[in-house]
């Protein structure tokens, strides 16, 4: 079973690998700017000698190209950032903490608020307007401006992501508890007088856990994709900074680093939440 | 909450009128300079001021909202597009294809889709025009964003494949392309509407958060995002908090959005 398991994540991992380096290739080489090299700009070079670059640059193979990519990766060898003038691989080892804190740290806080807050608004319905209002004023923010908010109040970026991530949390965990509350077996236990409290956690949380676990991957996901406004906007040196100055800089072999190193994260968090969810529910039946 | 529904469809057919008629009531072009009244402040000439490069930033938000509102939908049809079409053969194809449409599904979800914009965005040409600059921005954001939704339709148009209806239709000698055609696409759309609504304000949301960082649409072309962009600087927002009047039209009409498409996922 486990051997098995294991082999299916390994292989879906690469291949997931795979198609999102490819994929982010592809969108460079099929970009209208691609072989538009910023030396072509220049007012003093010839015709010809603009010709040349953009020729050199569009009959570069792109198959040839991610398998060298691929090759170099192997080894450990992502390139070297243009802009920064640094191996990527030392970038990522100086970075890669700080974002995988923020990450961290938000993504616990974005739990301990939401899923209480979720719970409370199922059991006490006074509270559930300001919160589902709250909760959907949160969903229409873009995480920029949420950033931008935390920086100007000398708050961390971590703060940020756990706003991007809650509203989610919140709403799908509350999905899930009402989808529980009509189920024979709540209303068997509140028929029988057990207190509310008692029938959420053991009736109606406990059940409910394999399929709120699930959201623990799609979280990850969502966290990484809000760490590049907040790290960018909060000055927070991590990947999200890094791949913001990459991309204002054209500089592609830290984004695509770094695409890599979240895909990887992103997969593994993923496969994490469905394993807990697949093991809960063997344990259940 | 139908009166919720309805103010939200007032106020986004509103918006659309506002936008619509913005070469007739903006004050002045969105390019437009007035460089003797560069930074300032808002008066009965210039109602919500004017910014750093003395243009009027009432026109600008007119001409930045026909950009946001008009471009967000067109990315968000090609996505829902794009599920529908993979979505429904996930749905309805033989185990094996079903389930490699899945797996693709699920290794796309997983991807970080802002990391991939950012590249695509970052590789747009130094010289590229303002307007390709953003239909490029949003054409990448609908072929991006289908992956959610897919997995939505595929749910399902896999539950309707085993409902019922479907197989007496199916015992009465009606052909596949009837069954698809009367039984599953009337049974979906609801679902398709509501995904688009889904989609709207989360690419409007990602337009912003890409102009947020400068990487959205190219000046001069304004977009709600790029016009976001001055709240970068700290000092701005308290000095002038009328640069704020982006932000706060972008979250009313991703609120509106977001209302219309419960009531329309509550129909479906």
């Amino acid at each position: 079973m486990w051997p098995s398991s294991i082999l299916r994540f390994l292989s879906r991992l690469g291949l997931g690998l795979l198609i999102g380096g490819f994929l982010t290739l592809l969108l460079v080489r099929f970009a209208p700017g691609f072989g538009v090299d910023e030396r072509e700009l220049d007012p003093a070079l010839s015709e010809a000698t603009r010709t040349r670059i953009r020729n050199q640059a569009e009959q570069r193979s792109i198959w040839r190209s991610y398998a060298n990519y691929v090759e170099g990766a192997l080894h450990g060898d992502f390139g070297t950032s243009s802009s920064l003038n640094t191996p990527v691989r030392q970038l990522l080892a100086d970075r890669a903490p700080v974002t995988a804190n923020a990450v961290a740290t938000g993504l616990a806080l974005a739990w301990i608020i939401a899923l209480p807050l979720a719970a409370l608004t199922v059991v006490w319905k006074a509270c559930e307007i300001p919160f589902m209002a709250a909760n959907v004023l949160l969903l229409c923010l873009p995480a920029g401006l949420v950033a931008v908010y935390f920086f100007l109040m000398g708050l961390p970026s971590t703060g940020v992501i756990a706003a991007g991530v809650a509203p989610k949390v919140f709403i799908y965990s509350r999905e899930m508890l009402i989808a529980s509350e009509r189920r024979p077996h709540v209303l068997g236990a509140i028929a029988r007088g057990v207190h509310p409290w008692r029938v959420l956690w053991l009736h109606r949380v406990m059940p409910a856990a394999p399929e709120v676990l699930a959201l623990l991957g799609v979280s990850v996901t969502i966290a990484l994709g809000t760490a590049i406004p907040a790290e960018a906007l909060c000055d927070s040196p991590g990947l999200g900074q890094l791949a913001w100055k990459a991309a204002v800089s054209r500089d592609l072999a830290p984004l695509l680093a770094i695409t890599w190193l979240m895909t990887v994260v992103a997969f593994t968090a993923n496969a994490f939440g469905a394993a807990v969810t697949s093991s809960q529910r063997t344990w259940r039946e | 909450m139908k009166w919720a529904s309805r103010m939200a469809w007032a106020f986004l057919i509103l918006v659309y009128l506002v936008a619509l008629a913005a070469p007739w009531i903006a004050p002045a072009g969105y390019a437009d300079q007035f460089r003797d009244h560069a930074g300032e402040r808002p008066s009965a000439r210039f109602p919500l001021g004017v910014d750093e490069l003395g243009r009027d930033r009432l026109s600008r938000l007119l001409y930045g909202t026909r950009v946001s509102l008009f471009l967000a939908p067109v990315a968000a049809t090609i996505s829902v597009g794009l599920a529908f079409a993979i979505g429904l053969t996930a749905g309805l194809a033989t185990p094996f294809l079903a389930r490699t449409l899945d797996l693709v599904i699920d290794l796309l979800l997983s991807l970080p889709t802002l990391f991939l914009l950012l590249i695509a965005r970052a590789m747009l040409p130094l010289n590229a025009s303002p307007f390709a600059s953003v239909l490029l921005t949003f054409l990448l954001m609908g072929a991006l964003g289908w992956p959610a939704s897919a997995r939505v339709l595929s749910g399902a148009s896999r539950a309707l494949r085993g409902s019922t209806f479907l197989v007496q239709a199916r015992a009465l000698g009606c052909s596949s392309a009837g069954r698809l055609a009367i039984q599953i696409l009337p049974n979906l759309w609801p679902l398709v509407v509501a995904q688009f609504f889904f989609l709207v304000p989360i690419f409007i949301l990602a337009e912003a958060n890409l102009g947020i960082l400068g990487l959205g649409v190219s000046e001069p072309l304004p977009s709600w995002g790029s016009m976001l962009g001055e709240l970068t600087n700290p000092a701005g927002i308290s000095r002038a908090p009328w640069i704020l009047a982006p932000a706060a039209l972008l979250l009313m009409v991703a609120l509106s959005f977001h209302i219309a498409g419960k009531q329309e996922k509550a129909l479906s």
